[in-house]
């Protein structure tokens, strides 16, 4: 994968050294599931189990795994101080392991923003349906993501990795930028579209927590998330924001200031049946490549229904989702922003795009709220 | 690919061992949340319980709990967010949830399933209560997280699956349930194979020791015997040999000193905290004081205390009993207790501490003390004269027999189950006694050794004593028929196909004769039963005098036991009702069969070693004719015999030692026999040397004279009898040896 390949160029020999892992998780039962079900691919050793955050810590540290998976409710220290402490004295890779309640889920994202870099379900029992899926998606997201370079965060700083101003003009390319003032005003925006896979959580939350309630505009998200959890992501970034989040609903009319999230399995898309009114179009079409929902599918859907009345944004994520629906926003007029490098978690999605020359501003993460209530604002005025 | 059905098993008993701890910290939450409903920690505890069991359930495939968890998660969920305190009939489900659970747990272990069971009829009560109740709407915004963000804004329900939720709980759990590394779980099974692993071990190092002291002893020997004529070859062959021998035994040292360390170490491992032992009491307290209506609480001293998780498991239900006899019994009527100018709320406790390696448990009331006149009622409308002193008739109350209880029960209302307590006690082997005060309370000690070991024995008797062989080590038991036996490089063996198989013939040693005096070996008769025992490669087949049960018994270590003994046993073992027995070191007794020797061609003789250095016989006589005569009978009968033909050689012999006994001529050239008789006696080493002297028939003065010097037996030369020799020389080196 792209990203990866920037970010550790070790991984790139696809070096024959197990993944060594340290599995994190109170409940002996769920632990010994975990480690079961990693070590049945050869190419992964689970080399230290903690019961609680303290222990995880502490195995971290002494250890330095190459991946942590993280339960979030664990007696003492739970999954996201844990988190937070292991990415200050020991940065790396974890994966929250979570159960789908909308109360873990909350705390697993909360635990991304603190460094985690994704979330996966808890593994059902051996005994269902899924069981051998579930497997396959657990060692493929801990293969990929033990690659990942991770940065150290500063324990007392704040949440959201904020870049110095002096950087921000450093990271646009100055014609890009030009491009986008100009369009910017000749024409109203009507919709934000946006595209995110790892990392993305705590990308949108960024951005979100800066959007206004009043905010103009509706905002269609894909991002890429586990089986399960769109539901506790809308209510984590609902709660972490003033728009209104929800996951979307076929034929529901599009409102300005709410966001609308992708649910498990569809595609979103925008429809206009008449009148000026959006709204929500969800396909059952294949995957766009292995994603649905794809980040294209919503690019590509959305130029073709605002034309260059929309903004899409692609944010931190590994692989190229979304390139090819970004063409089509070119090709309709419409703008695009990308996250910049410094501030992308895994910096592939908005590489490619950047690569493939359909971005008109690379910003840096913080910019990208500022960014998005200009546009809504002058598409106001107009 | 991974087994699944298998995985799934295994997690399903991973389950099982999760939910009994989860348990234990759930009634200790919910005890604690009865008394400070608003403990805000323990409700965040009790709800991180039922998360992680609803969890755990699910990937051991348990819906019947997963769905029961999931459902008190909701409740506790409302009432964590609302900040409110549990109320009463909320509390009571949280109770009943953990007794169901505890009895699913039950279920499953049993290999049943939960249709039926509490779980279930608890979930569908559940379900059926108005929402409302178990989880109220929260009208305050939840608290937020930390790092805390602006204040959130009043959100819509704007999607069925964006429940009002909680932010995150602050995590700091209830202070006894922190920061203390799990441990690693270790099967109870497993640890029992490598106790027993660690008591062979110590066994073989026993062996070990006492192989080079025998090695040692020889080199001694050859060193005494190169003395009289060996070339600087054979000198240097010595030295080597003594230097190896020495190497030996310094192994065998270390290896004593290892096996010592990992016997500590395995028994340091089943060492358990008291407090697994009371972890329950709190619960149980609570129940039972609310089933009778009186007002008891529960002190616990003591609970870090360690002891074996044998000895923890032996108590339980002792102690369990003598805490429901507290209250049940011990603890007066309110208003009695209000009379007495006590306290209304009434105290049981349960107090661990170590005397040396002994672990004393007191069960103490502040109730109304023993009833001495009802005791002694009972006792005498039983027929029985009760002691006058208190503290003998107390000891009744733990005697057996199930119409002691019975009456006990009614008249005193303190004999119930005592003797079970007292049998539980001593199987561990421990003592139970009572002291109390009338009027302030009673107080029940029970005391047993901190640590134990158990495995399966069979018991077998020899020479009329009972001993308990590990059932590991015992192949099959057999019926040795005496006619089968086959002598075999100057021992006894069962061929194989006797023995039960086409193997290799089999060692045959007598357990009594083995183990020496004072155990008398019985005479052999018709078919004797023997345990065949195997390990290490070897087989051995033990004569014993009868086998009589297969047992699991509880080995406590012999204290202060000299190496010997060490190496022979394994420890002594409480039997219900029968008293202690050894339990024998198989290791032992194999090495015993294997080792050089055997048993004597009679079965009825010295065994292995010992009888090497007595089965010489020194035959002194200055007649070829009546040397050459006692010589050939002695022969014979298996005797290694020497000869000189006077006194003064047959003194130098004896000096190079090995001899078990000396039959001498009197009258001889240079030295006669009392004066060889004589020299023998006066020397320190050889005093007690058996000497038998032969006499003439017609000079009965040298009888006489012979007795005076020391000779331990004589013999009439001209009635010489051969049986009569033979019996004699049996007879001194029997009671020498």
């Amino acid at each position: 994968m792209s990203g990866a390949g920037r970010t550790t160029p070790a991984a790139a020999g696809g070096s024959r050294a197990p993944i060594r892992v340290l599995v994190a998780e109170d409940s002996p039962t769920a632990r010994a599931l975990l480690v079961e079900l990693l070590e049945s691919d050869p190419g992964v050793r689970v080399v230290g189990q903690a019961a609680n955050g303290a222990e995880a810590v502490a195995r971290a540290e002494e250890l330095r795994p190459d991946l942590v998976t993280m339960d979030v409710h664990m007696p003492g220290m739970d999954g996201l101080e844990a988190t937070r402490e292991i990415m200050a004295r020991a940065p790396t890779p974890i994966i929250i392991v979570s159960a789908l309640a909308v109360d873990d889920v909350g705390l697993s994202l909360e635990a991304t923003r603190a460094g985690a870099l994704m979330v996966l379900p808890k593994p059902e029992s051996p005994l269902t349906a899924q069981f051998d899926q579930q497997r396959a998606q657990l060692v493929a997201m801990v293969r990929a993501m033990a690659q990942v370079k991770v940065v150290r965060r500063w324990r007392a700083g704040a949440p959201a990795p904020s870049v110095p101003a002096a950087r921000q003009t450093l990271a646009a390319p100055a014609g890009g930028e030009r491009r986008a003032d100009v369009r910017a005003a000749l024409a109203p925006v009507r919709l934000v579209a946006i595209g995110a896979s790892t990392g993305g959580p705590a990308a949108l939350r960024d951005i979100f927590a800066e959007l206004p309630a009043d905010f103009g505009l509706p905002l269609f998200v894909v991002q890429h998330i586990a089986h399960g959890f769109v539901g506790g992501l809308a209510a984590w970034l609902g709660r972490e924001s003033a728009l209104r989040v929800k996951v979307a609903q076929e034929g529901e009319v599009a409102v300005a200031g709410t966001v609308y999230i992708a649910p498990d399995d569809f595609h979103l898309g925008v429809a206009r049946r008449g009148g000026r009114d959006l709204r929500v179009a969800l396909s059952a079409a294949p995957p766009v490549g292995v994603f649905r929902p794809s980040a294209s599918f919503l690019f590509e859907s959305a130029a073709r229904v605002v034309g260059r009345e929309l903004v899409a944004v692609i944010l931190t994520g590994m692989g190229d989702d979304g390139v090819a629906g970004l063409r089509v926003v070119q090709t309709f007029g419409g703008r695009v922003l990308a996250q910049d490098e410094a501030s992308s978690v895994i910096y592939g999605m908005p590489r490619e795009a950047a690569r493939a020359g359909v971005v008109d501003a690379v910003v840096p993460l913080a910019d990208v709220a500022p960014r998005l209530i200009e546009l809504a604002s002058g598409g106001g005025r107009e | 690919m991974m087994d699944r059905a298998r995985l799934a098993a295994r997690l399903l008993a991973t389950f099982l061992d999760e939910l009994d701890e989860q348990l234990r910290a759930l009634n200790a939450d919910l005890l604690a949340l009865e008394v400070a409903p608003d403990d805000a920690e323990r409700l965040r505890s009790v709800f991180r319980v039922a998360h992680t069991l609803k969890g755990a359930a699910r990937a051991a495939n348990v819906p019947a709990v997963e769905a029961l968890c999931h459902a008190l998660e909701g409740m506790l969920a409302g009432a964590r967010d609302r900040g409110a305190p549990l109320t009463g009939a909320q509390l009571a489900l949280l109770f009943a949830g953990a007794d169901a659970l505890a009895d699913a747990a039950q279920r499953l272990r049993a290999g049943g399933g939960l249709q039926d069971a509490p779980v279930a009829t608890l979930l569908a009560q559940l379900r059926n209560r108005p929402a409302a109740e178990l989880r109220a709407p929260s009208p305050a915004n939840p608290a937020p997280p930390a790092p805390p963000p602006p204040a959130p804004p009043p959100r819509e329900p704007a999607d069925a699956r964006v429940e009002t939720s909680a932010t995150a709980p602050a995590s700091a759990p209830p202070p006894d349930r922190v920061e203390h590394a799990e441990p690693v779980r270790v099967g109870a099974e497993k640890l029992d194979t490598l106790v027993a692993v660690a008591g062979d071990v110590a066994g073989l190092a026993a062996v070990a020791a006492e192989r080079a002291e025998a090695a040692e002893a020889f080199v001694d020997r050859l060193a005494r015997a190169q003395r009289v004529g060996a070339d600087d070859s054979m000198r240097a062959l010595f030295g080597e040999t003594g230097a190896l021998v020495r190497a030996i035994r310094e192994g065998a040292r270390a290896l004593a000193r290892a096996s010592g360390e990992l016997t500590h170490g395995v028994r340091e491992l089943r060492l358990r905290p008291v407090s697994d032992l009371t972890e329950a009491l709190p619960r149980v307290v609570r129940d039972i004081a609310v089933s009778v209506g009186k007002d008891v609480g529960l002190a616990l001293e003591g609970t870090d205390v360690e002891a074996d998780r044998l000895v923890l498991d032996g108590l339980r239900e002792p102690v369990l009993h003598l805490v429901r006899n507290a209250i049940d019994h011990g603890i007066e009527p309110a208003d009695e207790r209000a009379r007495r100018g006590k306290p209304a709320r009434a105290t049981v406790t349960v107090a661990a501490s170590l005397a040396g390696d002994r672990l004393r448990l007191d069960v103490r009331d502040d109730g109304g003390g023993l009833d001495t006149a009802a005791i002694r009622a009972a006792v005498e409308r039983r027929g029985r004269v009760a002691p006058s002193d208190p503290r003998a008739l107390a000891a009744v109350l733990f005697e057996g027999g199930t119409s002691t209880r019975r009456e006990a029960t009614t008249i005193s209302g303190r004999g119930v189950g005592l003797d079970l307590v007292r049998a539980a006690a001593e199987r561990l082997g421990g003592a139970v006694d009572v002291i109390w005060e009338e009027g302030r309370g009673t107080q029940f000690t029970i005391e047993t050794p901190v640590t134990l070991a158990a495995l399966r024995a069979v018991l077998a008797s020899a020479g009329g004593q009972r001993f308990a062989v590990p059932t590991g080590a015992v192949e099959r038991v057999l019926r040795v028929d005496p006619g089968d036996l086959r002598p075999l490089d100057g021992r006894l063996v069962l061929p194989g196909a006797v023995a039960g198989d086409d193997g290799a013939p089999v060692p045959v040693v007598s357990l009594a004769r083995l183990l020496g005096p004072p155990l008398a070996e019985r005479p052999l008769e018709g078919r004797v039963p023997a345990l065949l025992l195997a390990g290490g490669g070897q087989r051995v087949a033990v004569l014993v005098d009868e086998v009589l049960d297969e047992q699991e018994v509880v080995v406590r270590p012999l204290e202060r036991a000299g190496p010997a003994a060490s190496a022979r046993y394994a420890g002594a073992a409480t039997l219900a009702g029968a008293g202690l027995v050894l339990v024998l070191n198989a290791a032992f007794l194999l090495a015993a069969a294997s080792a050089q020797g055997g048993p004597s061609p009679a079965l009825g003789r010295a065994a292995a070693g010992r009888a090497a250095a007595p089965r010489r016989v020194l035959v002194v006589d200055d007649s070829i004719t009546t040397r050459a005569l006692e010589e050939s009978v002695l022969a014979a009968a298996g005797y290694d015999v020497v000869t000189a033909v006077d006194g003064a050689e047959a003194w130098r012999s004896v000096q190079e030692g090995g001899f078990g006994l000396v039959i001498s001529d009197v009258e001889m050239p240079r030295m006669d026999g009392l004066t060889l008789c004589a020299t023998i006696r006066g020397s320190e080493r050889f005093r007690d040397l058996p000497v038998i002297l032969v006499t003439s028939l017609d000079r009965p003065e040298q009888r006489e004279r012979g007795l005076e010097v020391g000779a331990d037996a004589y013999i009439t030369k001209s009635s010489f009898d051969q049986d009569d020799l033979l019996q004699t020389v049996e007879q001194l080196l029997g009671r020498s040896a």
